[in-house]
């Protein structure tokens, strides 16, 4: 992206600089006002809090990139995560179930078949994505909930081991979401920018016209990324179970704006106009920061939400105001 | 006929980068005639229009209406001055009827609502005023080509404009819409004392209905005269171009001994049976010649991939072919670089990005996938040196570079793939200035010379197929039709051939 | 042309009209008697009404071309506003503060406008973002809790209470404001151009439409409808809360339910208000038959899935989408 300056070069180069680490400055200001208001809020266990809290949205609006990345979208987010949290529950409490383990593996594979419900609405029959994810969506939520009764699953006997993920700290202080988060970030990130598959994802979101060109089977990897991104939600969900201790199949609902936000913001940041990983995950730190904030401040949490689109809005009218200026 | 020009356009020129596509061309339009402007693709037609219209801004030149200098901001002010287009793509409303589209925008009203009679009414009117027969009442989206044009040029005459332009009106039109739309414009011409400005590259029709002629080539004027006054033939000659292409070595060319890459015979696709019979040597260049819309791209892209096909029927390197895969076919050795420049790129991708998501398998790890982001930039910034790209930086976004440069990395990538037997060019030297065009001519010959390559060369400018390939194959309406040799290559004999549909003349064979 | 309709063209073109009728036919043997009785088809009504006025309000929008999902809160605002007005015990107006409620929320339609006209964010991110903005907004006035005050005018629950030839007032407006729906989008100009812009901006540019200042009418309506929309429902139930009104996932799934009646994926508001019937007729008669509410879900998500997907294999690019990032 071409910047001119009368002063040249250099304050191009700055103005980019500041363009495209904007989100990240952004988290950094955001910190420091929180901290005068309320020093604790710097403390390294609160950080590590905010760190962990993201997991979840976090690892959401990741599975969700995915499908961005490619140009469509995944409305089926909620409800995904909602059924992976369900099905894992519901596994556990099967009788002869022997590890907690074979319960997450059977969870994501079958959470893959959402995956495949949604690229078949959209690849194969070539419904829209944002109307035949909704679809899959409304249907999928009301089998979960028809089948859960509505009722949240809790199991007093589920083994520690359940709680693992969502609630154990490692040497006391840091969350074990926390370093979950953090590897799950840097496994998307090295899949979408350092493999070829990646880069075939970004491809067919950049053109997919140009793509088919360069030979590469633009259903093929669309279907791969609605897969991943129903493994991953799904994942997301496993870990929330585990955070309370229950799995209510409501859950899911509010989530989605707050994950969808997360990607959008997300194109703000490292790669400004396309949908990336590492900017779904600093926006998604950045919301849990601001929701940490607010409810430290001890203002009313209803503030979070109204932050909160307020800082979707600006940094897609900025995104959009730099894409206009991009295409002339 | 007018005494004094309602328009005219003085030394006009317009300039895209270091492309000129007008160059100080100056016409006269009188009111109640039909002029036209004929040219092959690239010629300059579009844009001149553009530029009257208001869509562009003249680099030099005026224009000069009713005796007034004008200068046009935007369409929106040429269309208040008594300017009317009809634009190649429709824009219209389809779940609307004829009546509706015509009156679209400025409805009369029965207080708050509209007066549906009344639409009806002003659009009987014009339709009894231009003695056209054309439904009013059903939604546009049910009728065709023909009647929908015929619709929104009768929306552009609402607003009684003084000059009307028709860009390419018969390009998407149909075997039997185009008499009753000739007849129309004809109508329209005599009924109103409306300029019309008629674009197109079709001979017959020009000479059908239009009162003046004005040929352009390369954004000149080369010839301009009273219709009456001249036959077909000299606007042809004023057509084809005494360009300056640089002479360009061709070794002698005797292929038939060498074995066939590609043997093609035919293929159903479009709802359509195309035949298409030819077969490709090794070290063999053919041109693929033919007036717009005649079919070229889509049998390339059948045999690329890009197209369903029902049926085909190709032989390639002996074998013949199954199933039809793009990733397969560039496996194989078969690339496509694509008609239009925007299908070949990603706009906002890097140079290296844009070289190297053709060549991903090689420059990865073989397990993983994994992207050797060195191996990469050297193979990126390689290509780039070899195939003379001007730019700044490899990483730098492909948008910023001109159109010649961006064709140089579609055609370049194209060539460094391994194992590269067949390479499809489809009009790779549109808006490219002649050195660059030039530049794109060696490596076509290096291929076919000391590669062995087999290349098929699509172009709609005859000059450059003559001096470059072995063969000419000619297309018309989806087929191919005929084909000449270099030996005895005959400008005017393959033109004909290709506005005819059929071979015409002592060297064209006849094929299919 | 295409002057003989294949059976299956006429299957997927009255498919809304088909399922209606089955499912209808369904419940009325499932459930019996019962399921035609008075009280049922009241019920039935009160459903339709709100959520189909929800769904001509965005009916008017996506026939413009975009996407308003904050039309959720539009309708709690509606209903929020006209409440807690009314808690002001110098407030008594009952048409005072439903024509308050009206207003604001088109001020948020306004809003949903210029985000998306002036600043070029995509409809769907910006009203999404408004929802988020004003849903805290009215979270933060109510406390985040039902808001019900005996004080209120008894006109609060007249559109309910009273009924005209014994159909409940609030099924009149519904008709009323579909009609009017109707009317405005069919028969007067800035109607015929939000359908025009919707459909080819660019055609709409050529003949010198302001396709900006039509869409921006077009937010507004819809907000306003939405808005009237939540002071009906907030009339049915008795108070106001934020989870008042209507769901914007099912504000949607009737719109383009009805968009596959008779007009191949363009949204009509016929369409919708079918749809609306289909959907009140589903949710109580699942009720009715004592499933629970999410056996709704279920058919909804499949009857949307199998709607559009028949639409995308026989006309391919009719269907409304989305442009986003």
């Amino acid at each position: 992206m071409e910047i001119q300056t009368s002063n040249g070069k250099k304050s191009g180069r700055f103005k980019k600089f500041i363009i495209r680490y904007f989100l990240l400055i952004v988290l950094l200001i955001v910190g420091i006002m929180f901290t005068l208001f309320v020093p604790s809020f710097a403390s390294p266990s609160n950080l590590l809090d905010i760190l962990g809290s993201t997991c979840i949205t976090g690892i959401m609006a990741i599975g969700m990139t995915f499908v961005m990345i490619t140009g469509e979208i995944d409305f089926a987010a909620s409800a995904e995560l909602s059924l992976g949290g369900c099905l894992v529950a519901a596994l556990m409490n099967i009788k002869g179930m022997p590890s907690y383990l074979l319960a997450v593996m059977i969870t994501l594979a079958l959470m893959s078949l959402v995956g495949l419900a949604n690229k078949l609405i959209h690849v194969n029959i070539g419904v829209p994505s944002f109307i035949g994810t909704m679809a899959v969506s409304t249907f999928v939520s009301g089998v979960l909930r028809y089948v859960t009764n509505g009722i949240v699953i809790f199991n007093m006997k589920w083994p520690d081991s359940f709680r693992f993920l969502g609630q154990a700290y490692v040497a006391g202080v840091i969350p074990v979401m926390a370093i979950v988060f953090i590897l799950v970030v840097a496994v998307a990130y090295f899949t979408t920018e350092y493999t070829k598959f990646g880069m075939r994802l970004r491809a067919i979101g950049m053109n997919p016209v140009t793509s088919r060109h360069v030979g590469i089977n633009v259903k093929r990897y669309k279907t791969w990324a609605f897969t991943i991104c129903s493994i991953v939600v799904g994942f997301a969900g496993i870990i929330q179970v585990s955070q309370l201790n229950m799995a209510d199949p409501y859950l899911g609902d509010a989530t989605i704006i707050t994950c969808l936000s997360a990607c959008m913001l997300g194109a703000t940041f490292y790669r400004v106009g396309e949908f990336n990983v590492l900017g779904s995950a600093v926006a998604a730190l950045l919301l849990a920061e601001l929701s940490k904030g607010i409810t430290m401040l001890g203002v009313s949490l209803y503030w979070r939400n109204v932050v909160q689109g307020i800082v979707l809005l600006i940094a897609i009218g900025t995104v959009s105001m730099i894409r206009k200026s991009h295409n002339g | 006929m007018g005494e004094e020009a309602v328009l005219r356009v003085k030394k006009l020129t317009k300039r895209f980068a270091e492309f000129t596509a007008v160059d100080a061309v100056s016409i006269d339009f009188y009111a109640g005639e039909i002029h036209a402007i004929i040219g092959e693709n690239g010629a300059g037609k579009s844009t001149i229009c553009k530029m009257i219209s208001g869509s562009y801004t003249p680099d030099e030149g005026e224009i000069i209406l009713n005796g007034k200098e004008a200068c046009f901001k935007g369409t929106a002010e040429a269309i208040n001055a008594g300017i009317g287009m009809l634009y190649q793509e429709r824009n219209l409303i389809p779940t609307l009827t004829g009546a509706q589209n015509i009156c679209l925008g400025c409805e009369p009203k029965h207080g708050l609502m509209m007066n549906e009679k009344g639409i009806i009414k002003i659009a009987k009117e014009l339709k009894e005023k231009l003695g056209i027969n054309v439904p009013l009442e059903k939604p546009i989206g049910d009728l065709g080509a023909g009647m929908q044009q015929t619709i929104e040029i009768m929306r552009a005459l609402r607003t009684n404009p003084q000059i009307l332009i028709l860009d390419e009106p018969t390009a998407s039109l149909g075997e039997g819409e185009i008499e009753p739309f000739l007849k129309f414009v004809v109508e329209l011409s005599k009924q109103s004392n409306i300029a019309i400005i008629y674009i197109s590259h079709k001979l017959e029709e020009i000479f059908k209905i239009s009162s003046r002629i004005s040929v352009l080539t390369d954004g000149v004027k080369t010839l301009e005269a009273k219709t009456a006054d001249i036959h077909p033939g000299k606007v042809v000659s004023a057509m084809l171009r005494e360009k300056k292409i640089q002479n360009v070595t061709v070794s002698n060319s005797a292929k038939i001994n060498e074995e066939a890459l590609l043997k093609s015979k035919g293929a159903f696709y479009d709802g359509k049976n195309h035949s298409v019979p030819f077969s490709l040597h090794k070290g063999e260049a053919i041109g693929f010649y033919g007036l717009v819309g005649s079919g070229r791209t889509e049998w390339a892209e059948v045999l690329f991939g890009l197209r369903p096909a029902k049926k085909f029927d190709f032989i390639y390197k002996g074998k013949k072919i199954d199933k039809i895969d793009t990733h397969k076919m560039i496996k194989d050795g078969v690339i496509l670089t694509p008609e239009k420049r925007a299908h070949g790129i990603f706009r906002n991708g890097t140079l290296i990005f844009n070289i190297t998501t053709l060549f991903l398998d090689k420059l990865s790890t073989q397990k993983m996938g994994i992207l050797k982001f060195k191996k990469m930039k050297k193979f990126g910034e390689e290509v780039l040196r070899k195939h003379g790209v001007k730019h700044t930086d490899s990483q730098q976004t492909i948008a910023e570079l001109s159109g010649g440069n961006i064709q140089k990395i579609i055609t370049g990538r194209s060539i460094e793939l391994d194992d590269v037997e067949l390479l499809i060019f489809d009009e790779p030297t549109i808006g490219i200035d002649l050195g660059a065009k030039h530049e794109i001519y060696i490596k076509i010959r290096e291929l076919v010379e000391s590669e062995k390559k087999g290349v098929i060369f699509i172009s709609s400018e005859l000059e450059e197929l003559i001096a470059v390939c072995d063969r000419i194959c000619v297309f018309a309406d989806g087929n191919m039709i005929a084909e000449a040799v270099r030996e005895s290559f005959n400008k005017q004999q393959i033109l004909d051939s290709a506005i005819r549909g059929k071979a015409s003349g002592e060297t064209m064979k006849e094929v299919g | 042309m295409s002057e003989k309709a294949s059976i299956s063209d006429i299957l997927v073109n009255y498919f809304l009209l088909i399922v209606l009728v089955v499912v209808t036919a369904v419940f009325i043997i499932a459930g019996g008697k019962g399921f035609l009785s008075g009280t049922m088809l009241i019920n039935i009504l009160r459903s339709t009404s709100t959520l189909g006025v929800v769904g001509v309000g965005l009916t008017v929008i996506w026939g413009a071309g975009e996407m308003d999902f904050s039309i959720g809160t539009e309708c709690t605002a509606g209903a929020v506003i006209c409440g807690m007005l009314l808690m002001n015990d110098n407030f008594n107006s009952y048409p005072l503060a439903v024509l308050c409620s009206v207003v604001l929320v088109g001020l948020m339609g306004l809003c949903n406008a210029l985000l998306t006209l002036k600043l070029h964010i995509p409809s769907f991110i910006a009203t999404l973002g408004m929802s988020t903005i004003v849903g805290g907004i009215l979270k933060l006035w109510t406390n985040n809790s039902v808001v019900y005050s005996k004080n209120w005018p008894d006109a609060f629950t007249a559109f309910t209470r009273v009924s005209i030839l014994k159909i409940p007032v609030i099924f009149w407006l519904f008709m009323a404001i579909s009609i009017g729906g109707y009317i405005f989008l069919e028969k007067t100009r800035t109607g015929r151009y939000i359908g025009s812009a919707g459909i080819n901006a660019t055609a709409c540019k050529q003949v010198g439409i302001n396709v900006n200042k039509v869409k921006t009418i077009a937010f507004v309506t819809c907000a306003a409808i939405v808005g009237f929309g939540g002071v009906m429902y907030a009339s049915v139930v008795n108070s106001v809360s934020p989870s008042s009104g209507v769901n914007v996932l099912d504000g949607i799934c009737i719109v383009l339910m009805g968009a596959t009646f008779l007009k191949g994926g363009q949204a009509n508001i016929l369409g919708t208000v079918l749809a609306a019937l289909l959907m009140a007729i589903l949710s109580n008669g699942l009720t009715f038959l004592g499933m629970p509410e999410y056996a709704k879900d279920i058919l909804q998500g499949i009857i949307i899935a199998v709607a559009v997907s028949a639409i995308a294999i026989k006309k391919k690019g009719t269907l409304p989408t989305v442009s986003f990032g």
